[in-house]
């Protein structure tokens, strides 16, 4: 028992195993949660009562110069220096290889000095051709919704406010395509920052980059309508303000992180599995619980009548979860329930991988005293590093015990190598190319975990038991890696994905929305089955906002 | 020019790769790199020299003998052994080492870079308390000696001598206090090497620029061109996002 605020933590629990949660399939259905990082940022940004202001804007007519967006919070300042510039319509692409963008953006970190301003203007809208030091945090770049954006700027110029519906159907004014952090083009490391408490949890300075780009886009609009409408112009409403998030197209270049990170991933996956199963483990819901569970299920159900995307599979899902939530929400009418391990359970056996995935999200949501003290449990400072003391029998047993799923596949099948992963030429981007038809598989990543585990199983039975891996290791050299990642497994048991992702029947999209739930991402809305579209803060509140009562209530956000 | 941590990390370990090495070694090999600029120690230049000889095989792979109390690393007869692989592998057997008690020294014959070795070895948690010697071939006077000292979370190195030349050497390690054969006694230090990686957060790592295009060269045989397939099924594909 841990003791504390709130409900009594009741520990251990039990824990969904990894065999069941790290599959793709529920990885493809997973839905931000209040752990998500998005939440984390805005519930430390209200705690802390940090302040989103303007403080400096050179902007012209058409919306084009930069801006300068500051959130202080109670040590720091963060500043979002923002370039937008004039982008011919046939250059405006979401691909990563694009070379010019409606909008660029440098998370500095403190306040930039004129000096620090035009240093950024030479570099900041060149992204990855531009150089950066370690005062520079973030690097980012968005297009316009040209769409949405010229819709709402003509509306607001003419004095009326814009169509709500389409307003809430695309539900971003500006797209980003690419963040980047972490050392990139010279910003910053996160070795650098991460010792701060702001910054501790995962992607914060990415994730506040992407809050500071809707206060500027918001203000964007409305400073063009202005310029257009003059006196006649009108402010956009604040509710409609709030229905715009952020787009963002995200393709393969976030996969390999899942699968290149096993210690970090296990963390934030492991604290997701505690957070239900504390939850799980609580007893019977008090009242005020389950009428909690009940207002957010209605509002998961209106969101879920929201979400519609052209992809027939994802649509297809779409439909199936919202017949379960229905039959969910029957069940519920029919009386409360006794535990939430009832709710769970029923939903585990009655309903598909979506709603079995948004129900965690509820759940783990009614209950933030026994949940978010896990937030801080979200980093990694593990370093990959091979303990040559195992012996190859050791190695053996762990491969039964955690890697039968590897074992198993008949990696003679060419379907089940199909795939490879490598680094591109272009941008330095990773791909996924196809073994048999296209060149440069000798130069693939080491993302073949399933395939590179058989083939050490395999390479081990004809060892000795007893041979230390310090001479094991040089005597199969290619095997370094995969050792030292089982050995990362052994302790970390939720960084590993059990699918295996060179088969041809691998959809990289379920990879992508795992992550971008972690970060709190909705209304995802694949394109292929590589990349997607997602909407980040969507119903979070605004800047002026932030320090309100329910500022940490926007999950399932409703649009319509 | 100055690049960020992980950038140097990450173009060390793919330039390794790209030379040919085993991933594995590559990911330890660029982490001691990092760790020796920490340091402040720079040996990309031998680090290069490293890629060059193991990609023309100039060096060669470590395999391991046991005499006695003492396990001897050597490539084949006459060639000189890859830190690339023999800092891992010397860190390897020094945990068998300390751990199992199987020998009492670690030995590798005739290495290029020493100060790789070194670096490898006091990344490790266990490392506290090693003692590493540095000596000429031949059995001419140490070039350098090191003692590997646990403080807290990181391990500090005293120094004495010219760790950072790249010519090869046998390096020999052993648990315990160091005894200098001149002396008679433990090293004197002439240096300290305490990683200060918050310091180096701050400032980036400094490098040649023809340093830097040297690792490019090796970095980029890892790359494979974007194939048209590819191209029309990526983010963005086949659309103006005008939307």
């Amino acid at each position: 028992m841990i003791a504390g605020e709130g409900p009594a933590i009741v520990e251990p629990v039990t824990l969904r195993p990894a065999d069941e949660v790290m599959r793709l399939a529920r990885m493809g259905s997973a839905f931000p949660t209040r752990l998500s990082f998005m939440r984390i940022l805005i519930r430390r940004m209200h705690r802390e009562r940090w302040a989103v202001s303007v403080r400096e804007r050179r902007l012209d007519e058409h919306g084009f110069g930069h801006a300068v967006y500051e959130a202080a919070g109670p040590e720091r300042v963060y500043s979002l220096v923002a370039f937008s510039n004039d982008l011919d319509p046939s250059r405006r692409t979401d691909r990563v290889i694009a070379d010019a963008w409606d909008t660029t953006f440098t998370l500095f970190d403190g306040r930039p000095t004129p000096a620090d301003i035009e240093r950024l203007r030479a570099n900041t809208p060149k992204q990855e051709a531009g150089r950066f030091g370690p005062g520079d945090l973030v690097l980012c770049r968005a297009n316009k919704s040209v769409r949405l954006f010229e819709h709402v700027r003509d509306s607001l110029a003419r004095g009326v406010q814009p169509d709500d519906g389409m307003l809430g159907r695309i539900g971003y004014l500006m797209r980003t395509t690419a963040v980047y952090g972490n050392g990139k083009f010279g910003i910053a490391d996160r070795g650098r920052i991460f010792e701060r408490p702001e910054l501790a949890a995962p992607f914060q300075a990415e994730l506040l980059t992407v809050y500071l780009i809707r206060c500027f886009t918001l203000d964007h609009v409305e400073h063009v309508a202005r310029a257009r409408g003059g006196a006649g112009a009108v402010p956009l409403d604040r509710d409609l303000k709030r229905r715009l998030g952020i787009g963002n197209s995200t393709g393969l270049g976030m996969a390999p992180f899942l699968v290149t990170h096993p210690a970090l991933i296990h963390n934030w996956i492991h604290a997701r599995e505690l957070a239900l199963g504390r939850v799980l483990a609580a007893g019977t819901p008090g009242r005020a619980a389950a009428d909690r569970f009940r207002t957010l299920l209605d509002r998961a159900i209106h969101h879920v009548h929201e979400w519609n995307v052209e992809d027939e599979i994802q649509m297809k899902r779409i439909r199936g979860l919202r017949r379960d939530l229905a039959a969910l929400a029957e069940r519920l009418h029919e009386g409360p329930p006794r535990t939430w391990r009832d709710v769970y359970d029923w939903v585990a056996g009655h309903c598909g991988l979506e709603c079995q995935e948004l129900t965690v999200s509820l759940l783990i949501e009614t209950s933030p005293a026994l949940v978010d003290s896990l937030e801080s449990e979200l980093s990694s400072d593990f370093v990959e590093r091979l303990d040559a003391s195992w012996t190859v029998g050791e190695v053996r047993r762990l491969l039964e015990n955690r890697y039968r799923w590897a074992i198993d596949i008949d990696f003679n099948d060419p379907r089940s190598r199909a795939l490879f992963w490598y680094t591109s030429e272009d941008k330095l981007e990773p791909r996924l190319g196809r073994r048999f038809c296209e060149p440069g598989a000798e130069r693939e990543m080491p993302l073949a975990v399933a395939r590179d585990v058989s083939a050490l199983y395999e390479i081990t039975a004809a060892a000795p038991a007893s041979e230390p891996l310090a001479s094991f290791a040089l005597r199969f050299p290619n095997t370094r890696h995969i050792l030292m990642r089982i050995q990362c497994i052994a302790d970390h048991p939720y960084g590993e994905i059990r699918d295996n992702l060179i088969d041809e029947g691998c959809r990289p999209i379920d990879l992508l929305r795992c992550k971008l739930a972690c970060f709190g991402a909705w209304k995802f809305d694949p394109r292929s089955d590589r990349w997607t579209r997602i909407t980040l803060y969507q119903g979070a509140p605004l800047a002026d906002e932030l320090h309100t009562a329910g500022a940490d209530d926007w999950c399932f956000a409703l649009v319509g | 020019m100055r690049l960020s941590v992980n950038e140097l990390e990450i173009l060390a370990r793919k330039a390794a790769v790209g030379a040919g090495v085993d991933y594995g070694y590559a990911v330890e090999a660029a982490q001691s790199l990092v760790w020796l600029r920490a340091a402040g120690v720079d040996c990309v230049a031998g680090f290069l020299d490293c890629l060059r000889a193991w990609v023309d095989g100039g060096t060669a792979q470590v395999t391991p003998a046991y005499d006695q109390d003492r396990c001897i690393l050597s490539g084949p007869p006459g060639q000189t052994a890859s830190a690339l692989y023999a800092a891992a592998a010397v860190s390897d057997f020094s945990t068998l080492m300390i751990k199992e008690s199987h020998f009492s020294r670690v030995e590798v014959r005739n290495v290029e870079l020493p100060c790789l070795v070194l670096a490898q070895l006091a990344r490790q948690p266990w490392a506290g308390g090693l003692a590493v010697r540095c000596l000429e071939p031949g059995g001419a006077p140490e070039r350098w000696t090191a003692l590997i000292r646990a403080r807290q979370e990181a391990r500090t190195v005293s120094v004495a001598g010219d760790v950072t030349g790249g010519r090869s050497a046998l390096v020999r390690v052993a648990a315990g206090e160091l005894s200098h054969p001149a002396a008679g006694g433990p090293a004197p230090a002439e240096a300290v090497w305490a990683p200060d990686f918050r310091a180096l957060f701050a400032r980036g790592a400094s490098i040649e620029p023809d340093h830097y295009e040297a690792l490019r060269q090796f970095y980029d045989r890892t790359l494979v061109p974007d194939s048209d397939a590819s191209r029309l099924r990526g983010a963005g594909a086949g659309l103006v996002d005008s939307d």
